[in-house]
């Protein structure tokens, strides 16, 4: 049985240098277009928090039971859940359905099957993500499921709701 | 519009018009890429062809330049840097002022490499700027708002907590002459004044998104070598150093040598530097680990206070300059109290370098008895007070009192008006206040203070390799012939050739968009031939190292140029007396002088300027492409143009001697 991976996050290490975002851009869209990223970074105005946000996979897939197009949105042989850019709509019911926001829909020409748009999420990068490369604090790693689970999923939303509240603060 | 020939830039920016309200988008021309990069090369240029010597810096036909370069954005290693260029209001001459952070590629993701604004606003105005959409907007309702509250209502009014922001405080509005420009997140484009431009045009900020992006030459190998830059940076040898303590770092290596300015220059060493070194600061006050963009080092961080007086405070990139400016060179020994003085000054909008040259600056006046008691507005002026600090800080920004005012207009210009003998403790260069290095310590950093083209400066030049003596990184850029005088502090053999060297480098580096902090100067991985490089690769433009040196050698030139239609000359070329006169005290240093007699011939001879003069000649110019700037530069002095735009200045040169009182 092929072990499943995940990316494990550690956002207490994140420094905010948007490294994942620019070259998770370049090595998906060819140029630097940190926009459609496929991690992003969220944070407050001061950044004492700092959360990088991407698809775990969380083991739910709420996206995958969302999503009405037979086969858009699967996983694949190595535990990522990658969406299948012909076949996507881009209605949106994925990353409605994703809890911590791993998926966006962006409004881009001839991509999709309607050549609108295009819900875009981490692919893994094929099982050796750049995001974790690239990142100087190791605050993005990659591991099998066995070793992190679910657990990540859970302190990435609850970092989020942190965040939330402190925003609301300000 | 059609694609621009090179990959790398937008290729397109923007002409702000505050007067008429106008914005024109236009594309770049392909005479400033190709010859000037950009940055501070493309502002140097604009300066040069649109803001004559007669124009005043706080004059509506002043321009203020935002200038990204080819690399700011992209992947190799710190490219979050941008520029903001203009004349300056602090030295009259060429002013410029850089900053990290997420600002400069998020205007390249906008589409467009740079701004140039004209004019004034007949009120307060902000830019904002969402792609295509860009549009001015009355900003009545954040005149006279801090920074941070600047960025926070900016970001709430367009619905956007990623929207980048540059502002200016309090200080900028009320044109103190070293306001900064602070930019998301909290970093500070602070020397030269430029936020004072920004408030005589009646421009309090601008808000940038870009949702776009940018287009490589070659992505796959630009990919390729920028993993290879990270990776060479991220095992360097200093790499985990300067990643923990970031600059604060240098307080406890600069403290042996000498080269600490303690109370306005008379000492180099500091009894209390231990209280407010970089490792008190990281063991006492940190909350995170933060960079800038693309950054692997991360020498940003954001601290805290969370007990006694000044609880509450919250700084991001606390600097060694800062740490000196407004601690040991006003005997500021209580860390906290520091923090709090950054954190206004970032609030405020004001150079923490100058605001502390100032301040300490008038604590000497009073200490000599020059400054009445009835002219220091009940403040305290003793060394070493940190409630006068900060109290200062506050009626500088809003130029209130008899001192808040004077203090405003920096300190050469100050001394230059209070005359009274104040001008012997006007520790400055051409108008701008000498940062936390000290010449007598570092025979390097003097003639680089003396020849930056901003007034006195360590980054136009940035010569680190005498610092404490790099000498495997001198050997990686210049062999061992130079070895062991180049990496000798107190040594002047070959110290003018390492500082033009370094000028050209720091030229290329200000014009790309990378940054000296990480990666260029502090540990060199990317040098000529890596930056040369990464160019081609982002841009598809022919760069070879020899075409590089050649453009970073023209821009420092044109600089020059530019400052000599002001009148400046070799007389300028100079150093306040307790840097040539008297012995420093201090650690490693103690009984040197700083040697420009003999480094400067030297430097005038490598750069083929004129020794008399101390301006380029018609060959060197020639030999640069810059003839037309030879018959301007002839035709100014000839004229007496270029005298009567030097009495404009508002400061006189720095006093050299004699010297009958001692320290």
């Amino acid at each position: 049985m092929i072990q499943t991976m995940i990316l494990d996050i550690a956002p207490e290490k994140c420094t905010g240098c948007l490294l994942c975002e620019l070259y998770c851009s370049l090595s998906h869209e060819g140029r630097v277009i940190p926009d459609l990223a496929r991690i992003s970074v969220l944070g407050d105005q001061n950044r004492q928090i700092l959360i990088p946000t991407s698809c775990i996979p969380c083991g739910n897939n709420p996206c995958i039971t969302a999503c009405p197009e037979p086969g858009a949105i699967l996983k694949n042989d190595l535990g990522a859940v990658i969406i299948i850019e012909e076949l996507c709509t881009a209605c949106g019911k994925c990353a409605r359905a994703c809890q911590i926001g791993a998926i966006k829909v962006h409004r881009l020409a001839g991509r999709g099957k309607k050549g609108k748009a295009i819900a875009l999420k981490c692919d893994q990068c094929g099982g050796d993500p750049l995001c974790v490369k690239v990142c100087p604090p190791n605050a993005i790693q990659i591991c099998p499921e066995t070793v992190a689970g679910q657990g990540v999923h859970d302190r990435l939303l609850a970092a989020q709701q942190v965040l939330e509240e402190a925003i609301s603060h300000e | 519009m059609s694609e621009y020939p090179y990959a790398g830039y937008a290729g397109q920016y923007l002409r702000v018009d505050l007067t008429k309200g106008n914005i024109q988008k236009l594309p770049i021309p392909l005479d400033w890429v190709e010859n000037y990069l950009g940055g501070n090369g493309i502002g140097v240029k604009i300066l040069w062809d649109e803001v004559p010597a007669n124009i005043q810096p706080l004059d509506p036909e002043n321009k203020l330049i935002i200038a990204t370069g080819p690399l700011c954005g992209l992947p190799i290693p710190n490219t979050g840097r941008l520029e903001f260029i203009a004349k300056s209001p602090l030295t009259g001459i060429y002013g410029d002022s850089n900053a990290g952070g997420h600002f400069g590629p998020e205007l390249k993701f906008a589409g467009y490499d740079l701004i140039v604004f004209e004019g004034q606003a007949p009120e307060p105005v902000y830019l904002s700027i969402h792609d295509d959409r860009v549009e001015l907007h009355p900003a009545k309702h954040l005149w006279g708002r801090d920074t941070f509250t600047t960025e926070a209502l900016l970001q709430q009014e367009h619905q956007d907590p990623n929207l980048r922001v540059a502002c200016i405080g309090p200080a900028g509005e009320h044109l103190v002459r070293y306001a900064s420009i602070q930019v998301t997140y909290r970093r500070s484009a602070a020397r030269s004044g430029m936020g004072a431009v920004m408030g005589a045009k009646q421009l309090k900020a601008v808000a940038v998104r870009g949702t776009g992006g940018i287009r490589l030459a070659e992505p796959v190998k630009m990919q390729a070598l920028a993993l290879k830059l990270h990776q060479r940076i991220r095992t360097n040898p200093f790499y985990r150093s300067v990643h923990t303590y970031g600059t604060p770092g240098l307080v406890a290596l600069m403290q042996p040598i000498g080269r600490f300015p303690t109370q306005n220059f008379r000492y180099g060493s500091f009894d209390g530097f231990e209280d407010i070194s970089g490792e008190a600061l990281r063991e006492q006050h940190l909350l995170r680990d933060t960079a800038c963009y693309s950054c692997p080092i991360g020498c940003d961080k954001v601290y805290t206070v969370t007990d006694g007086e000044y609880a509450g405070t919250l700084n991001s990139s606390v600097e060694y300059e800062t740490l000196n400016a407004l601690g040991a060179r006003l005997c500021v020994r209580q860390l906290d109290a520091v923090l709090k003085a950054n954190e206004r000054c970032d609030a405020l909008g004001l150079d923490t370098i100058s605001a502390g040259g100032a301040i300490a600056f008038a604590m000497e006046l009073a200490e000599k008895g020059i400054l009445g008691p009835a002219e220091m507005d009940g403040l305290d002026l003793r060394w070493g007070d940190a409630r006068t600090l900060i109290t200062l800080l506050e009626r500088i920004a809003a130029r209130q009192g008899f001192l808040g005012d004077l203090l405003a207009e920096g300190t050469a210009r100050a001394a230059h008006w209070l005359g009274r003998g104040s001008e012997r403790y006007a520790m400055h260069v051409k108008g701008q206040d000498i940062p936390a290095q000290d010449g007598r310590a570092q025979q390097s950093m003097g003639l680089a203070h003396v020849t930056s083209s901003r007034g006195a400066d360590h980054l136009k030049a940035f010569p680190v390799l005498d610092e404490t003596g790099a000498i495997e990184e001198a050997v990686r850029r210049y062999g061992d012939k130079y070895l062991p005088d180049l990496v000798n502090p107190l040594a002047t053999q070959y110290k003018a050739f390492l500082v033009k060297d370094c000028e050209d480098y720091a030229a290329i580096v200000d014009s790309s968009g990378n940054c000296k902090s990480g990666g260029t100067f502090v540990m060199a991985e990317i040098y000529w031939q890596d930056q040369a490089e990464a160019i081609r690769l982002a841009t598809g433009m022919e760069m070879s190292v020899s075409r590089l040196c050649q453009t970073g050698e023209r821009i420092y030139n044109l600089m020059r140029c530019y400052n000599a239609l002001h009148g400046i000359t070799c007389e300028d070329d100079t150093l306040p007396w307790r840097f040539t006169q008297i012995p420093s005290p201090s650690g490693n240093a103690r009984g040197s002088i700083c040697h420009l007699e003999i480094m400067l011939p030297e430097y005038y001879r490598l750069r083929g300027w004129d020794a008399r003069t101390g301006l380029p000649t018609q060959r060197t110019l020639a030999r640069l492409g810059l003839e037309a700037a030879h018959s301007r530069l002839r035709a100014a002095v000839a004229s007496g143009a270029s005298k009567a735009a030097y009495e404009q200045l508002g400061w006189s040169p720095p006093y050299v001697g004699p010297t009958k009182d001692a320290l």
